[in-house]
């Protein structure tokens, strides 16, 4: 039963290892000469605009983030529906129709209203 | 591969038998919310969406006809499918590209399908023999089709239906008449119903959170008015924490229990292999969500606030349609699910009631603003529904229902009068507003003077009526304690209702008052609440003998 | 904790495996919630809330619920926490206001209420479900109102050829819970109504409106008008700064009010607004 996961545990361990040994080497055997530049934050080589600290994201961010959650638990549906198909027969698949329906719904009208627009 | 599938399509589980009649009054309104959106964004090419809606309609009402057992069988709904297809063009053609008019028609004749639907499965399916009612699972077992829920269906429809027209021209002034107000209202007033019939704990908490959640959108409709914002997220925050103290209360309640279906919570509560003391808390957890969502004192601090906050016709909708719905899920969880527990609920709610009536009466005395005055009597009228509730009977559960029809039809009445004063007036309605309108607007102040009377409970009004049964339930359960209280809370309450009819009628404006101006729409609404109120008050049998007959649970 | 690592033990004969996972996911579970509420930081809370969240994924499959476990991952750990963080950007990271409390009080009741919840479900819990003689320590289970059977573990309950708990949560699914399954497609369609409605910054085309009055410039100008004139005023709405959003949060009138004091005070001007109506 869970012995399944020894892999994923395994992996997880190595990656772990991974990243924190390259840091811990690194910080260990580089050399360390500080100066204004290398501290800045990377911008890909421009000045930096403004602080970062304050910045502010715009409520867009947010309306995708609020979309995608809702159309990702539609998702999460969907597997367990998928894995019992066969022994729902028609009515597994009707219902899932109707399902998929109202929210295609809820997605036309998103999209006809400009939800997915950047502005 | 579909091909594939088709050719073994015998499902190898058992799959529940979908009685199409037990949720056909949901049906109306869910389908046209939907094509409502559709049109809302299909701009000038509504016919395109109509059109296609039109055919399949007619198409399911003519299959309807012919598809009965016995020859007529489904006349009632195949006509009402194919009545509201041809509508939906004709609609579309006669309000030439009006959105929100088309919106508010269409949403109309969905709510009055909804109506002859509800009525027609009450009296074909669920009376089959006789005039008795015979509940009926359906759905597997997720919705219960007894008394409660039909009469939940007819106080929240109703309610709706009376809503559009007192809005229409109420969101038109305020910029607000936005295409998806009435697909948010039809969806929540599906929750409402669904809620009215939910069997278990699950269809319950999803009913709940789908009329939540459409009315936190509606209370936050107005977008540039902060106060709109404000009742809107406060709603969605306390709602939100409710939901989830009520979560946590029902998942403790399967814990004990090991099941989620009411009727079977309620056989497993008294076995002794139940550990009592999980159910216990469970118990508390879901009375204190329920609380919030029908604003029980101590957790009503958010209802004046969103009350006033909210638009006018969202406000009396959430008054008189989630009040109705939150209270018929109480007296199913509570009389269904946890009869056994009966010695734990039974006292804290009498207390909870006593507290709720007196608190909203004795806060309402000393506000200004008509809407927080409306929002603090709704406080204060969920105690004396609760007295039936406590009562713990037949009686109580049929008393409960009447009551909250009563209050749904006369607090429809009394906002439906406000947004008539509030129409060409910056900002709300306060009581000095209301001076002199009793002479430059006899017929109005007529009718909220009326409609006051009636949320007071003076004789020919349907809340005398209402209050009668109520106060009957309760001193036949032995609660006369809390009768007396109720009564004491009724005196308190006159003050203020008829504080308001006097401000209108024996005060004096200092400046000339403009007068109100009643659109179509709101005459119409006012008008037909008002005429309800009066009926309900002189005529209360026919409903009354209903509400009586709804007083079988199935349990 | 121990309660409940007995209460696993009890159920399906935990191997060693198990009952140490279930330690270093409680542990870590635990540690990140308390972790949440202490960091100064609110990045970091929402971090830690990330590592709650993955360590309680984690033990919901220990307890042989890898689905859940799964879904868990996908959507609370993935676009749940996303959404949280969006609304900590939104509302600035530096912005130190939010993070003060202002009435001990307030703290000092949520603790006491916490700690009553928690000391009242390990009343409930210890005894009922984990000593011997207890209904799942005598090892027969409990047969409910369902006919259902307490702790026997996910994995008899399930069946022989699901391993997963995905079967079995579908056929339940699709089969007892069918009717709140559609609700709640419907749930998700007034979620999605409210995302557009609610969150979108562009205010309303002019054809979406369509004023049905014969003559709207006979009406006075609407509450919604002159705001949105006070709105408009500062600076242009139509720019993209978050702070200038018409319902911005952070300067929303519920700031420092207080809907008890509001409802009982007797003199008028219970309003919350008047003050920031911008009359003037």
């Amino acid at each position: 039963m869970l012995s399944e996961y020894l892999p994923i545990l395994l992996l997880f361990v190595i990656a772990s290892a991974f990243a924190v040994g390259s840091l811990v080497v690194s910080s260990l055997v580089g050399p360390r000469a500080p100066n204004p530049t290398k501290l800045a934050a990377y911008e890909s080589g421009n000045e930096p605009l403004a602080d970062v600290k304050g910045t502010r994201f715009s409520v867009k961010f947010y309306m995708v983030a609020m979309l995608f959650l809702i159309f990702d638990i539609e998702a999460v549906f969907l597997y367990p529906w998928a894995v019992v198909l066969r022994e729902l027969g028609w009515f597994g698949l009707v219902n899932m129709t109707v399902f998929v329906l109202v929210l295609g719904v809820a997605f036309v009208y998103e999209i006809g209203r400009g939800g997915l627009e950047w502005d | 591969m579909l091909a594939t599938f088709l050719a073994q399509t015998a499902a190898t589980t058992p799959i529940p038998d979908v009685a199409w009649s037990s949720f056909a009054p949901e049906l109306p309104p869910t389908i046209t919310a939907l094509v409502l959106l559709l049109v809302a964004v299909a701009r000038r090419r509504q016919l395109l969406v109509a059109v296609p809606t039109a055919l399949l309609a007619v198409a399911a009402g003519v299959w309807l006809i012919a598809s009965g057992e016995t020859p007529g069988a489904l006349v009632v709904p195949g006509a009402v499918a194919i009545v509201l297809g041809i509508l939906a063009p004709a609609l579309v053609v006669a309000t030439r590209g009006r959105t929100s008019l088309l919106a508010a028609w269409a949403a109309a004749a969905s709510l009055v399908a909804a109506l002859v639907l509800t009525v027609w499965q009450y009296l074909t399916v669920l009376t089959p023999d006789g005039p008795t009612l015979v509940p009926q699972l359906a759905m597997a077992d997720a919705i219960a089709n007894d008394g409660i829920a039909v009469f939940t269906r007819l106080v929240v429809y109703l309610s709706a239906l009376l809503v559009i027209p007192l809005g229409y021209g109420y969101l038109q002034d305020r910029r607000i008449n936005r295409a998806e107000v009435e697909p948010l209202l039809l969806l929540a007033v599906v929750g409402m119903a669904a809620l009215g019939s939910a069997n278990d704990l699950i269809t319950l908490f999803i009913a709940l959170e789908l009329l939540s959640l459409a009315l936190y959108v509606l209370a936050g409709l107005a977008r540039r008015d902060r106060r709109s914002q404000e009742a809107s997220l406060k709603y969605f925050v306390t709602g939100s924490v409710a939901s989830a103290i009520l979560l946590f209360g029902m998942a403790l309640i399967y814990v004990a229990t090991g099941t989620v279906t009411l009727p079977e919570i309620g056989a497993a509560v008294g076995l002794v292999t139940t550990p009592r003391f999980v159910a216990a808390i469970g118990l508390a957890l879901i009375t204190v969500g329920i609380g919030f969502k029908v604003a029980l004192a101590p957790f009503h601090l958010w209802t004046p606030d969103v009350y006033q906050g909210a638009p006018t016709n969202v406000t009396a909708f959430m008054a008189a349609g989630t009040k109705a719905a939150g209270f018929a899920a109480a007296l199913r969880l509570y009389l269904v699910a946890f009869p056994d527990l009966e010695a734990l609920w039974v006292p804290v709610l009498a207390v909870l009631a006593a507290l709720t009536m007196l608190y909203g009466a004795f806060l309402a005395v000393v506000q200004h603003d008509v809407k927080r005055i409306l929002a603090y009597s709704a406080i204060s009228h969920a105690g004396f529904a609760t007295i039936g509730l406590v009562a713990n009977s037949d009686a109580g559960l049929s008393a409960t229902l009447w009551y909250l029809l009563t209050y749904a039809v006369s607090t429809l009445t009394a906002f439906g009068c406000v947004i008539v004063l509030e129409r060409r007036r910056r900002g709300e309605v306060t009581l000095a507003d209301l001076r002199g309108v009793g002479r430059s607007a006899p017929a109005i102040a007529g009718i909220l003077a009326f409609a006051l009377l009636s949320l007071a409970g003076i004789p020919i009004t349907a809340g005398y009526v209402g209050k009668l049964v109520v106060f009957e339930a309760g001193i036949e359960a032995g609660f006369t304690w809390l009768v007396l209280v109720g009564v004491l809370a009724s005196v308190v309450a006159a003050f203020f209702y008829l504080r308001i009819a006097g401000m209108m009628f024996l005060e004096d404006s200092p400046e000339p008052v403009e007068g109100p101006y009643p659109s179509f729409g709101l005459s119409v609404g006012v008008t037909v609440s008002a005429a309800l109120v009066l009926y309900l008050g002189i005529q209360p049998e026919l409903l009354l003998r209903l509400a009586t007959d709804a007083g079988v649970l199935a349990r | 904790m121990e309660l409940l690592a007995q209460a696993a033990e009890g159920a399906g004969g935990a191997n060693l495996a198990e009952v140490v996972l279930f330690w270093v996911f409680s542990v870590l579970a635990v540690g990140a919630a308390i972790a949440v509420i202490t960091l100064r930081n609110i990045v970091h809370g929402a971090l830690m809330l990330v590592l709650n969240l993955l360590a309680i994924a984690g033990l919901y499959l220990t307890l042989e619920s890898s689905f859940l476990g799964i879904v868990q991952v996908l959507v609370y750990a993935g676009a749940i926490m996303v959404l949280f963080l969006f609304v900590i950007m939104l509302l600035g990271v530096d912005n130190d206001d939010l993070l003060k409390e202002t009435r001990v009080a307030t703290r000092f009741a949520a603790a006491l209420g916490g700690a009553l919840l928690v000391a009242a479900l390990l009343f409930a819990f210890v005894g009922t479900y984990t000593s011997p003689s207890s209904l799942c320590g005598q090892g027969t289970g409990v047969v409910a109102g369902a006919g259902e059977v307490l702790c026997v573990g996910l994995a008899e309950a399930y069946g022989p050829d699901d391993r997963s708990g995905v079967a079995f949560l579908g056929l339940r699914l699709f089969t007892r819970f069918v009717w709140p399954f559609q609700l709640a497609a419907l749930l998700l369609t007034v979620a999605t109504i409210g995302a557009v409605i609610l969150a979108r910054r562009r205010d309303l085309e002019p054809e979406d409106l369509d004023v049905g009055v014969a003559d709207p410039d006979a009406l006075p100008p609407s509450d919604a008008e002159l705001l949105r004139a006070d709105a408009d005023a500062p600076g242009e709405a139509g720019t993209d700064v978050p702070g200038e959003e018409p319902a911005r949060l952070g300067a929303s009138p519920l700031a420092g009010s207080d809907p008890t004091e509001r409802g009982e005070r007797p003199t008028g001007h219970d309003r919350p607004s008047d003050a920031d109506r911008g009359e003037g």
